[in-house]
């Protein structure tokens, strides 16, 4: 039973493609997991650090000592919420309707990541990040990085820990359900 | 394949950058910017 459930990791296996080398899961997007669900017992999703993902998101390397050094694909913070989302609103469909409507792959969703440098809003600093999408998809994106280079963006600064601060209250906001709480993003 | 191949990347934060990261009316500017790519992005990703 475990075999059909997780892999070797632990991890849940779910609707992605496995087994994919790294040439062939770079230019299969679509290889990444989309509904979130385990194909061999359907009552079973996972959502952020508990699926299994497909393969890294760039080109695996092994330094001079032997050591490997793989990039796994980021499935906390934002993308956990996005990925939380769709996997409630596919319960939701199951529930009330029988089939499941939301789907959102890693190579088509955006994350956004506030990585704070001193937490003062006078004299504080943050590095904001948007990635789009996470995963590189270099069929839509035919550049050097396969992202969206008018979307994904770094840049550091105060307004950086100003962000962060909002983020905090924005998000407890939304946790407790509070007016409006649907628009603000996860 | 080894790392020997990796260029280096090399990323310098000058004195006019920091002055810049701290500049409040700049960085204000920034703050509003920055709030509308985020919220920009998230809605041309997927959600679905």
């Amino acid at each position: 039973m475990s075999d059909k459930m997780v892999n070797k990791a632990g991890f849940v296996l779910v609707d992605g493609i496995y087994g994919l080398n790294y040439d062939a899961l770079e230019r299969n997007p679509d290889a990444w997991p989309a509904s979130y669900q385990n194909p061999n017992y359907l009552n079973v999703f996972a959502a952020g650090i508990a699926f299994a993902p497909p393969g890294p998101i760039s080109k695996p390397y092994i330094n001079k000592n032997g050591l490997s050094i793989t990039a796994a694909p980021p499935r906390t913070g934002m993308v956990s919420g996005v990925i939380g989302r769709v996997v409630a609103l596919n319960i939701v469909d199951l529930i009330k309707n029988g089939r499941m409507t939301h789907h959102e792959r890693m190579s088509e969703m955006v994350a956004a990541c506030i990585a704070s440098m001193g937490d003062s809003l006078w004299d504080g600093s943050a590095a904001v990040m948007v990635m789009y999408p996470i995963v590189p998809d270099i069929k839509h994106y035919p550049n050097e990085s396969g992202r969206d280079l008018f979307v994904s963006l770094m840049e550091m600064g105060l307004a950086g820990a100003w962000m962060k601060f909002v983020l905090h209250h924005t998000f407890i906001w939304k946790f407790k359900g509070n007016l409006g709480w649907k628009i603000i993003p996860e | 394949m080894t790392l020997d191949l990796i260029e280096e990347f090399e990323m310098e934060i000058t004195p006019k950058d920091k002055a810049f990261m701290n500049n409040k009316i700049y960085q204000f500017w920034r703050f509003i910017v920055l709030n509308i790519k985020i919220l920009r992005a998230v809605d041309h990703s997927k959600r679905s």
